[in-house]
C-alpha cells in the first residue's frame, strides 16, 4: 500500500500539472488520461514512500522524453489525413491507406476463406464420403497420407486468416507446403477444368473440381502476405511439400513404368522390371492394376503420360507379376479402399469376371455366410459321401456372382448339385461341359435368373459359380461329393479330407458346421472322436478325419443294374525313386523347416532326389539311396531353401518327371498357390501321353490356393492329390509312411456278382469315374456320355441347375427327373426315427397277448 | 552527425507506433509492464514520456482499448489490448514494413555487386 507523504504528492501534482500544459498543446491526446497514466507509472516506479527529491527525479525523467514539438499524429479513421510535410512516418500513412480501403480487404478476405478453406474442405469431404471422383475417374486420395496432404491446404489457409501478429513462426512453412500440394492437384485436375466450367454454366454445379485451381492462388497470396523475413522457412515448406508428394507418388510412377517390363516375355526385361518393383514399387498401384488394369495414384494421365508411360498392362499379366513378386494370388489381398463412406457406385461396380472361368478378386459385401457339411463314411468300403451346403449372402446393391475353386477330397467327384429356388430344392442337370457352361451363361448372365454351375478345375478341384446372389439376399446351394478314403498301408485306418475353398471372390465364414456319421470310430481335431462327429471347425483349414476300419475287409461291392461293381483294395507298388519337388515361392518359407524335419525322419528306403522349384529348377540332391544320412541331408536342404516371390514349378516338374521315369519313380510336389503358369504344361502332358502311367505325381498343397497348371493336367489320372488338413507336415508324414509301405489302393470293376462288404451305390459312381478317366484320351465323346449318364462332374462334363424345365430344353439339356437323385445322407433325425420305429415294432410284437 | 541523428529520430518516430501495435499483438498487457518492455528494447531509444501520450493517441484512434482493474496494492491497474482495427492496422503496417525491408535488402545487394 502506497504511503506517499504530502510533500511528495504535492511535488508530483505540481510537476505533472506543468507537463499537462505541454500535453494540452498536442493534438489527438487526452492530457488527463496521460497524466493519470503517469501517476500510475510513478506509483509503480517509486518506492512506497518516496522522498520529494525522488519524485522530482522521476518526473524529470518523464519530462525529458516528452516530445517538445507537437506530436506527429496519425489521423483518426473518420478524418482526412493531415501530416506535417517530411515528418509523416511511412507506417502511419499505411494505417490511413488501410482505413480508407477497409472494404477491399474484406472482399479479399472472404474470397480467401472461400477458395482457400471452404472449397477444399468441401471437395475433400465429398470425395472421402461419396467417392465421386474415384468411381468415375480416378482416386485423388488413395491413402490416409494423401488425404492429410490435401487437408493441409485448408488448414494452412485457415491458420493464415486467423493468425495474430506477429506471424507465427511455422506459418510460412505450412503455406509453402500447401502451395506445392495445391499446385500438384491443380495439374492433376487440369483436364477437368473445362468440364467443370461447362457444368457450372449449364447446370450450376461443378465447383468442386475447381477446388485445387482456386485454392492455389489463395494459398500463394497468403504466403505472399507473410513472406517478410520468412524466405528460408518458405523454401523449407516448398521442399517438404515436394518431398511428401514424391514419397507418395514416385512408387506409383515407378510401378507404372516398371510393370510393362516385368510383364515382358523377355527374361532380362522381366528381371529388370521385377527388380524395380521390388525396390521401389507400390503394392497398392500393382493391386489396382491387377483389379482393373489401370494405374492408381494421382497420375492417371498426367505425370505417367509425361514420363512416357506405355499403355496399361492387361490385368492378367499384372496378376502374373503380382505372383512373381509376392508368391500368392493377387486376390488373397483384400482390397480396402481408404474411404469414410460407402461409395454408391462401388456397390454398382460390374464384376468383369462374371460368367467366366476366372475367380477374380473379392467382391465387397459378398460372403459365404453359412457352411455345413453332412457326411456318411463307410470305412469298410473305403468311401464316403458328403453333402456340403453353402449359403451365400450379398449385402450389396446389385446381384453378384459367387465364384470359388473347391479342393475336393483326393479322388473325389461332385455327384450331386442342388439349388434352392424360392425355398424349393432343385437338382442339377449334368451335361457336356461346354453345354453346361453355355446354359449357365445364357440363363445367368444374360437372363439373370437362378442357376448354379459346377465344372472341374484340375484333379480334385472344381469351380462353383452361383448367380445371381440377389442384392440384399441369399442363395443356398448344396454339393454332393462322392469320395474314396485314403487307406493306410495296414488297412486298419483310413483318411478323409473335407472340401475347402482354395480361391474365392467372396468373404468366407470363419466356421463351418460338420456332422459325420459312420459305423466305425471317427476322429478329427476339434470334433473329438466317436461314430458321430459334430461341431464347428475352421472353414479355411478343416482337419483330416481318421476312421478305423477292419483291415480284413478288402472287398466291397454294390449292385449295378443286373450285375455289380466290385472293389478290391490292393497294395500299391512302392516307387523305386521318389523325386521331391519343393516350391520356393514366398508362402512356403514358414513351412519348410517342419517339412524338412518330416523328410529327414521319413521311412523311405528307395532312392530319393530333391529339386527346388525356384526362378529356375535346381537339383539340390540328385537321385541317391535313401539311407538315414541322406534323408537327414535332404531334410536340411529343404529347410534351407531360399524362398522369394512366386516361382513357376512347370520346369521343375518336367525335370522331376524325367528323373522319376528313369527308375519307376514317383514325383511328390510340395507346393503353395500357383495362380499363374509361365512355362506351360505341354512338356508334362507330352511325357504322359508318350508314356501313360509311367510316373505318378502326387500334389501336396502346403499352402491352400489355386494351382493353375493342374487345370491343364486335369485329364491325367496320374496326377493325384494328397489329403491335407490343417497340418501340412503331418500330411507329408502320413503320405510318406503310406507310400513307403505301399498303401492300399482300390481297384474297381464291373462284375457279374459282388463279394465282400455290400456298400452304397456311390461305389458305382467311383467306378464310373475311373472309367471316364480311362476314356478321356481315346474316346472323349464316350467319356462325356458316361459321365453325364452317371451324373458326375468330370473334365468333360459339368452340372448346372436351371430354374425351369423350359430353360433346360432351351439350352439343349435334359431336365433332371424328379427322383433322379443320389442317395442322400440320412438326416440324423431319421436314424432316430427308424430306431424308435424298430423299437416300437419289437415292443408291440413282444407285448403280452390277452385271450 | 546531426543529419544522421535527425534521421534516427525520424526512424524511431515512424516505427514507434508499429512497435507498440506489435507488442500488443500477443494479447492484452499491463500498461506499466508494456512501457517498461518497450523502453528496455535496445535500439528503440524511447522513454516513458513518449509512450503514454502515444498510447492515448492510439486509444483515441480506436486502435487500442483499455480497461482498469482495481488493485489492493495501489491505484487501479490499466491494461491495454488491440482492437480489431488495431490488428488490421498492424497487419497492413507490417506488410508495408516488409516491403520496405525487401526493397532495402535488394538495394543493398545491388550495391554490393557493383562494389565487386
Amino acid at each position: 500500500m502506497s504511503t506517499w507523504s504530502d510533500e511528495a504528492v504535492a511535488v508530483r501534482e505540481r510537476r505533472l500539472g506543468e507537463l499537462r500544459e505541454r500535453l494540452a498543446r498536442q493534438r489527438d491526446v487526452d492530457p488527463d488520461e496521460v497524466v493519470d497514466d503517469w501517476r500510475r507509472h510513478l506509483a509503480e516506479e517509486l518506492a512506497a514512500s518516496p522522498t520529494p527529491a525522488e519524485v522530482e527525479t522521476a518526473v524529470a525523467r518523464l519530462a525529458a522524453t516528452l516530445p517538445g514539438e507537437p506530436a506527429v499524429t496519425a489521423p483518426v479513421p473518420s478524418q482526412p489525413p493531415r501530416f506535417p510535410t517530411g515528418q509523416v512516418p511511412p507506417a502511419a500513412r499505411a494505417v490511413a491507406v488501410a482505413s480508407a480501403s477497409a472494404s477491399a480487404p474484406r472482399v479479399f478476405r472472404a474470397l480467401a476463406w472461400f477458395c482457400g478453406v471452404v472449397l477444399p474442405v468441401a471437395a475433400l469431404g465429398a470425395e472421402l464420403v461419396l467417392s465421386a471422383c474415384t468411381d468415375i475417374l480416378f482416386d485423388p486420395t488413395p491413402t490416409w497420407w494423401h488425404a492429410l496432404l490435401v487437408a493441409l491446404v485448408p488448414a494452412a489457409n485457415a491458420w493464415a486468416l486467423t493468425r495474430r501478429e506477429p506471424t507465427p513462426r511455422h506459418l510460412p512453412t505450412a503455406l509453402a507446403a500447401a502451395s506445392v500440394v495445391a499446385g500438384a492437384y491443380t495439374i492433376v485436375f487440369l483436364p477437368l477444368v473445362p468440364l467443370a466450367v461447362i457444368g457450372i454454366l449449364a447446370l450450376g454445379i461443378g465447383l468442386l473440381p475447381l477446388a485445387p485451381l482456386l485454392a492455389l492462388p489463395a494459398t500463394l497470396r497468403a504466403l505472399w502476405r507473410v513472406r517478410a523475413g520468412a524466405g528460408r522457412r518458405a523454401l523449407l515448406g516448398f521442399a517438404l511439400g515436394a518431398l511428401a508428394l514424391a514419397v507418395l507418388e514416385v512408387p506409383v510412377l515407378v510401378t507404372r513404368l516398371a510393370l510393362p517390363l516385368a510383364a515382358s516375355s523377355d527374361g532380362e526385361e522381366r528381371a529388370r522390371g521385377l527388380g524395380w518393383l521390388r525396390w521401389l514399387g507400390s503394392e497398392r498401384a500393382l493391386l489396382t492394376a491387377c483389379a482393373d488394369g489401370e494405374g492408381s495414384g494421382l497420375q492417371p494421365w498426367t505425370l505417367a503420360r509425361l514420363a512416357g508411360s506405355p499403355e496399361s498392362v492387361p490385368r492378367e499379366r499384372a496378376r502374373e507379376v503380382w505372383f512373381l513378386l509376392h508368391g500368392e494370388p493377387w486376390s488373397s489381398r483384400p482390397a480396402a479402399p481408404f474411404r469414410l463412406g460407402r461409395s454408391r457406385l462401388q456397390e454398382l461396380e460390374f464384376d468383369d469376371e462374371r460368367g467366366g472361368e476366372t475367380v477374380g478378386g473379392l467382391i465387397p459385401r459378398l460372403a459365404l455366410r453359412e457352411a455345413r457339411l453332412d457326411g456318411s463314411v463307410d470305412a469298410d468300403a473305403a468311401l464316403a459321401y458328403l453333402e456340403w451346403t453353402l449359403v451365400f449372402a450379398n449385402d450389396g446393391a446389385i446381384a453378384q456372382e459367387a465364384r470359388g475353386e473347391v479342393l475336393l477330397p483326393p479322388g473325389g467327384v461332385v455327384s450331386r448339385l442342388t439349388l434352392w429356388v424360392e425355398g424349393e430344392p432343385r437338382e442339377a442337370a449334368f451335361a457336356a461341359r461346354a453345354s453346361a457352361r453355355a446354359a449357365y451363361q445364357q440363363v445367368a448372365v444374360v437372363q439373370r435368373r437362378d442357376p448354379v454351375l459346377v465344372t472341374t478345375r484340375g484333379p480334385d478341384r472344381v469351380l462353383v459359380q452361383c448367380f445371381p446372389v440377389p442384392a440384399r439376399g441369399t442363395m443356398k446351394v448344396r454339393l454332393g461329393i462322392t469320395a474314396p478314403l485314403v487307406v493306410d498301408a495296414d488297412g486298419a485306418a483310413a483318411t478323409l479330407a473335407g472340401p475347402r475353398f482354395v480361391e474365392r471372390n467372396f468373404a468366407t465364414a470363419a466356421r463351418s458346421d460338420w456332422w459325420l456319421e459312420a459305423k466305425r470310430p471317427l476322429r478329427a481335431a476339434g470334433l473329438g472322436d466317436g461314430e458321430s462327429l459334430r461341431g464347428a471347425i475352421a472353414a479355411a483349414r478343416p482337419p483330416l478325419v481318421r476312421v478305423a476300419r477292419d483291415p480284413a475287409l478288402t472287398e466291397a461291392w454294390t449292385p449295378d443294374g443286373e450285375g455289380a461293381v466290385q472293389q478290391r483294395l490292393t497294395a500299391a507298388p512302392v516307387p523305386r525313386r521318389l523325386v521331391v519337388v519343393v516350391d520356393a515361392s514366398a508362402g512356403m518359407a514358414r513351412h519348410l523347416s517342419a517339412l524338412g524335419s518330416v523328410l529327414a525322419a521319413a521311412p523311405w528306403r528307395g532312392e530319393i532326389a530333391l529339386i527346388a522349384a525356384g526362378d529356375a529348377p535346381h537339383v539340390l540332391l540328385p537321385p541317391t539311396a535313401a539311407d538315414p544320412a541322406t534323408l537327414a541331408a535332404a531334410g536340411r536342404l529343404v529347410a534351407g531353401i531360399g524362398c522369394r516371390g512366386g516361382c513357376d514349378g512347370s520346369a521343375a516338374l518336367v525335370q522331376a518327371w524325367d528323373l522319376a521315369a528313369d527308375a519307376e519313380g514317383a514325383v511328390l510336389w510340395l507346393v503353395g498357390p500357383q495362380p499363374v503358369v509361365l512355362g506351360g504344361a505341354e512338356a508334362l502332358s507330352m511325357r504322359w501321353q508318350r508314356r501313360p502311367g509311367a510316373v505318378g505325381m502326387h500334389v501336396l498343397p502346403v499352402v491352400p490356393g489355386p494351382i493353375r497348371i493342374l487345370r491343364d493336367l486335369e485329364t491325367r489320372a496320374e496326377v493325384r492329390g494328397v489329403p491335407v488338413g490343417d497340418d501340412p507336415a503331418a500330411a507329408l508324414s502320413a503320405w510318406l509312411a503310406r507310400a513307403a509301405a505301399g498303401g492300399l489302393e482300390p481297384e474297381r470293376r464291373v462284375a457279374g456278382a459282388g463279394t465282400g462288404q455290400r456298400t452304397s451305390d456311390h461305389l458305382v459312381r467311383l467306378q464310373r469315374l475311373d472309367a471316364v478317366r480311362g476314356l478321356l484320351d481315346q474316346d472323349p465323346a464316350g467319356a462325356t456320355g458316361l459321365a453325364v449318364a452317371n451324373r458326375l462332374v468330370t473334365p468333360v462334363s459339368g452340372a448346372v441347375v436351371l430354374e425351369t424345365d423350359a430353360q433346360y430344353r432351351a439350352a439343349g439339356l435334359e431336365p433332371p427327373a424328379p427322383q433322379q437323385t443320389v442317395p442322400a445322407v440320412p438326416e440324423p433325425g431319421l436314424w432316430l426315427l427308424l430306431a424308435v420305429a424298430v423299437a416300437a415294432g419289437w415292443m408291440l410284437w413282444r407285448r403280452p397277448r390277452t385271450a | 552527425m546531426a543529419s544522421s541523428e535527425a534521421w534516427r529520430v525520424q526512424m524511431r518516430k515512424g516505427l514507434l507506433e508499429l512497435c507498440v501495435l506489435n507488442a500488443l499483438g500477443g494479447g492484452e498487457r499491463y500498461g506499466y509492464e508494456l512501457v517498461k518492455s518497450l523502453t528496455d528494447l535496445p535500439g528503440l531509444g524511447v522513454g516513458e514520456g513518449t509512450l503514454y501520450p502515444l498510447l492515448s493517441r492510439l486509444r483515441l484512434q480506436g486502435l487500442v482499448s483499455t480497461r482498469l482493474v482495481e488493485s489492493s496494492e495501489g491505484p487501479a491497474r490499466k491494461y491495454y489490448a488491440l482492437t480489431d482495427e488495431g490488428r488490421e492496422a498492424a497487419t497492413v503496417m507490417n506488410e508495408l514494413f516488409g516491403e520496405l525491408v525487401d526493397g532495402w535488402q535488394r538495394l543493398r545487394r545491388q550495391g554490393a555487386r557493383r562494389e565487386r
